[in-house]
């Protein structure tokens, strides 16, 4: 083998090393991955829809605040939200989430995807059908119940697929909240695999996380496709149509 | 502000008056003046942006008239402060291209307007819903999706959604127009069927066929004006104006 | 002989009278280090016993004399025993820094200031040598330094086992201390073992392994750096930090709701860091920081960068300094 792949296999794939940080990942750092990654997941969504909502508004004092949300929080770097949040929100004396650092984590999460996944819903919202909101209306439905029951739940079935690249990075930003100082419990992926390499001079802890950070995301992005399989089946086998039936007269009783 | 749509025989059941609607710089109603008497059945024809679908949708307030009013059992609809969700759900329409929730299973099409807008309890609404579908002849298909049916099947479904409503006054927007020939019977005997229940139907069709058979009234649109109107036997059997006599020479 | 001395200020020595005589020893030192360096395999004449090749190999090198003794005896057998002070050029010190250091070395108003850099110009003063500073990352002054890049190191650099192997060090300058700071109004005492409270700290530093040693009751946070630290702090996120000593002047400056809660001595010393091949350079530093503890010079830089009473350690090795301790 050259020698300088040699190098990189010792650096990054040194098995004796993979083997001893792995019990500590799957231990401590995965739990603590999954957690955040699913309540800013979860968070997130919502905000997202939230924003859809508003972006699809005909009302423009609805529209405004939000499209301006959604291009501040896209465009700033996340370390910088995760420090706005966590740090600037105590220092401002709001303690929403007292002193633990993992809420204010999620909560910055949620905020930034939130404004990524609400440019995906809104278009997901855009292309449910027209005549979908006039059936809705047409019942006597509001607008804000057509959009809850008839259009938002339509309009996010279709963009499922294009939710996961967000949901990806959902788990792999939970590593920020290292950023807002962690208890030893609360270590997660990341972080154990850092301070790992400092011990050791070696970064194959780093890689041990890697493959830690694949197992979650790869069956993550799988079932998410399989949702979203399902849901389609459900409307779209057309079973063989018969077209001379006989029908039932209106009003059971005859002769009215 | 709670509305209250008197069922009055000496009311039309709906009065448009003066309508005018542009869509931008484009005119598509002009002044359009029309009663319909409770219980009757009104087919509107006319050739493509004529303007009669557009009329339609002004009855329920899903196009706003640029002017003129719309009189629902006497109710203004197109004044101000009308809680017009109310309104709509005493109005039930079926459109060209059914517009079944596609998420939603069939029973639950039915159901969601009488839990959601007439606040009705889950097991009473499924019993209405139920009998409904058993009217227009899909009871088998309570748990099916609406990608599962044929577009006849789906357009009867869409017809049993609004008639659970107890709607006083059903509009129809070319309901069989997207439907492949052999399915447009089944639809029409259903119509046939509620014309003979004495409901008010406003009907947009390009079928003359029914026009002649089911309606009580027949109405002309060219251009945005309502240009004749009268009994199917005037309207089709002796037509005054130049321009009925021309469609009707190329649609019959 | 009189000791060969580069012009410098202060020197005692005439212009008239020096240069003349300046000339005629560089002819003659030039021509034996000529015979010298035929005749020799190695790499100087660092071994002579005679005054005169070992003031030959010290001309040709430019360097000036490790000792600014007085009198004409005294220097000639001093010179003979002293080592040579080796520089990389005659009568510059290269002084590698990193710039970023508060107090040790730092640039304020543009210009190089610290702790450090006042002990290394007094030293460069007494070795006669003109300072010149070059900022470095640390890597390369761990690098550069052994590998004579630069004479010496003017850092607060901790003086390791390890890195012993690859250089040289100075005797020990400098103690650290650790500090705990904490909002005035917690009132957390030094006496308390932090049971329960939070501590805040940089993870891997030297106060992470005290920290876990020392308070095991107390709950520790650990952070990437210290912004985020300080800030979670004065957040209230946190009931205390835990870091360098040098480090809590800075936030004491800054923020005018802390106080130090504790200092802890640390047995780790600072020393400036030289090549192993500079021995002589080594020496005369030493030589020049004793002479600093002894007439209070080094008292009066410390006291100038820290409110702290001098390193407790560094008094003991150096009994002198307790003299002007006060």
């Amino acid at each position: 083998m050259p020698t300088g792949l040699h190098n990189f296999f010792h650096t990054f794939f040194d098995l004796h090393q993979i083997a001893n940080v792995m019990p500590d990942l799957l231990r401590d750092g995965l739990l603590n991955t999954l957690m955040i990654s699913a309540a800013a997941i979860i968070c997130g969504t919502t905000i997202g829809i939230v924003l859809a909502t508003l972006l699809v508004s005909r009302r423009w004092y609805l529209r405004a605040p939000a499209r301006v949300y959604v291009d501040i929080f896209r465009g700033l770097p996340i370390i910088v939200t995760v420090m706005m949040v966590g740090l600037g929100l105590p220092i401002a004396g709001l303690h929403f989430f007292g002193r633990n650092s993992y809420p204010y984590a999620v909560f910055a999460l949620a905020l930034v995807s939130g404004a990524y996944m609400s440019e995906i819903f809104r278009s997901g919202i855009q292309s449910v059908d027209r005549g979908q909101m006039e059936a809705a209306r047409s019942l006597g439905l509001s607008y804000l119940g057509a959009m809850r029951l008839v259009i938002v739940p339509q309009g996010v079935r279709r963009v499922l697929p294009a939710l996961t690249n967000q949901f990806v990075a959902m788990v792999k930003d939970s590593s920020l909240v290292y950023l807002l100082g962690l208890l030893a419990s609360q270590r997660e992926l990341f972080s154990i695999a850092k301070d790992t390499t400092f011990e050791t001079g070696n970064l194959s802890a780093l890689t041990a996380a890697g493959l830690v950070y694949l197992a979650i995301t790869i069956p993550l992005t799988h079932a998410v496709n399989a949702l979203d399989r399902r849901m389609r089946e459900g409307g779209a086998v057309r079973l063989a149509t018969t077209a001379g039936a006989p029908l039932q007269l209106l009003g059971a009783q005859e002769g009215r | 502000m709670t509305v209250s749509l008197e069922t009055s025989t000496q009311i039309p059941a709906v009065a448009v008056v003066g309508l005018w609607k542009k869509f931008g710089e484009h005119t598509v109603l002009k002044g359009v003046d029309l009663q319909v008497e409770r219980g009757r059945t009104v087919c509107l024809i006319g050739a493509s942006g004529s303007g009669k679908s557009t009329l339609l949708r002004c009855m329920n307030m899903l196009e706003a008239p640029t002017s003129g009013s719309v009189f629902l059992d006497g109710l203004d609809i197109t004044g101000r402060g009308v809680d017009i969700d109310a309104v709509r759900s005493h109005v039930g329409m079926v459109f060209q291209q059914f517009n079944l929730f596609p998420h939603m299973t069939v029973l639950r099409n039915i159901t969601l307007a009488l839990r959601k807008v007439r606040g009705m309890a889950a097991g009473q609404a499924e019993e209405v819903a139920r009998a409904r579908l058993a009217d227009v002849g899909l009871s088998e298909y309570v748990k099916h999706r609406p990608g599962q049916l044929s577009g006849g099947q789906q357009q009867r479904v869409a017809i049993a959604r609004a008639l659970a409503m107890e709607p006083k006054v059903m509009l129809f927007d070319e309901p069989t127009s997207a439907l492949d020939p052999e399915l447009v019977k089944g639809v029409l005997d259903i119509m046939r069927q509620l014309a003979a229940r004495d409901m008010t139907m406003i009907v947009v069709t390009h079928e003359m066929g029914f026009a002649r058979e089911v309606a009580d009234h027949v109405a002309f649109l060219d251009q945005g004006i309502l240009v004749e109107q009268g009994p199917p036997s005037a309207v089709f059997g002796a037509p005054r104006s130049e321009r009925l006599q021309a469609f009707l020479s190329q649609v019959l | 002989m009189r000791a060969l001395r580069s012009p410098q200020r202060g020197s005692t020595t005439s212009p008239a009278f020096r240069v003349p005589r300046r000339a005629a020893i560089a002819i003659t030192a030039c021509a034996l280090l000529a015979t010298a360096a035929c005749s020799s395999s190695g790499t100087g004449s660092s071994a002579a016993g005679t005054p005169l090749p070992s003031q030959a190999s010290t001309a040709a090198a430019g360097s000036s004399p490790s000792s600014n003794a007085a009198s004409p005896a005294v220097s000639s057998a001093a010179a003979s025993a002293a080592p040579k002070v080796e520089v990389i050029s005659a009568g510059k010190l290269s002084v590698a820094v990193q710039s970023d250091q508060f107090p040790f070395d730092f640039i304020q108003n543009g210009k190089e200031v610290g702790f450090s850099i006042d002990l290394m110009n007094e030293i460069a003063k007494r070795l006669e040598l003109t300072p010149s500073y070059t900022t470095v990352s640390l890597d390369a002054l761990l690098a550069g330094v052994p590998a004579k890049q630069y004479d010496i190191g003017a850092v607060g650099l901790s003086i390791k086992p390890d890195r012993q192997k690859v250089m040289a060090f100075s005797e020990p300058y400098y103690y650290g201390y650790y500090g705990i700071i904490a909002k005035k109004s917690a009132g957390i005492t030094a006496d308390s073992d932090f049971a329960g409270k939070t501590i805040a700290l940089v993870s891997g530093s030297a106060q992470d392994t005290y920290a876990q040693q020392h308070y095991p009751k107390a709950k520790i946070k650990r952070f990437d750096s210290q912004p985020p630290a300080i800030v979670a702090l004065e957040g209230g996120q946190v009931d205390a930090f835990f870091v360098g000593g040098p480090d809590t002047i800075k936030y004491l400056q800054q923020y005018s709701d802390l106080t130090l809660v504790s200092s802890i001595q640390t047995s780790t010393p600072n020393g400036f860091p030289m090549s192993l091949d500079a021995p002589g350079l080594v020496s005369a530093v030493n030589s020049a920081l004793e002479a600093m503890y002894a007439d209070g010079t080094y008292t009066t830089i410390y006291k100038k960068w820290f409110t702290e009473p001098l390193p407790p350690t560094l008094v003991k090795e150096h009994p002198v300094l307790a003299n002007g301790a006060s």
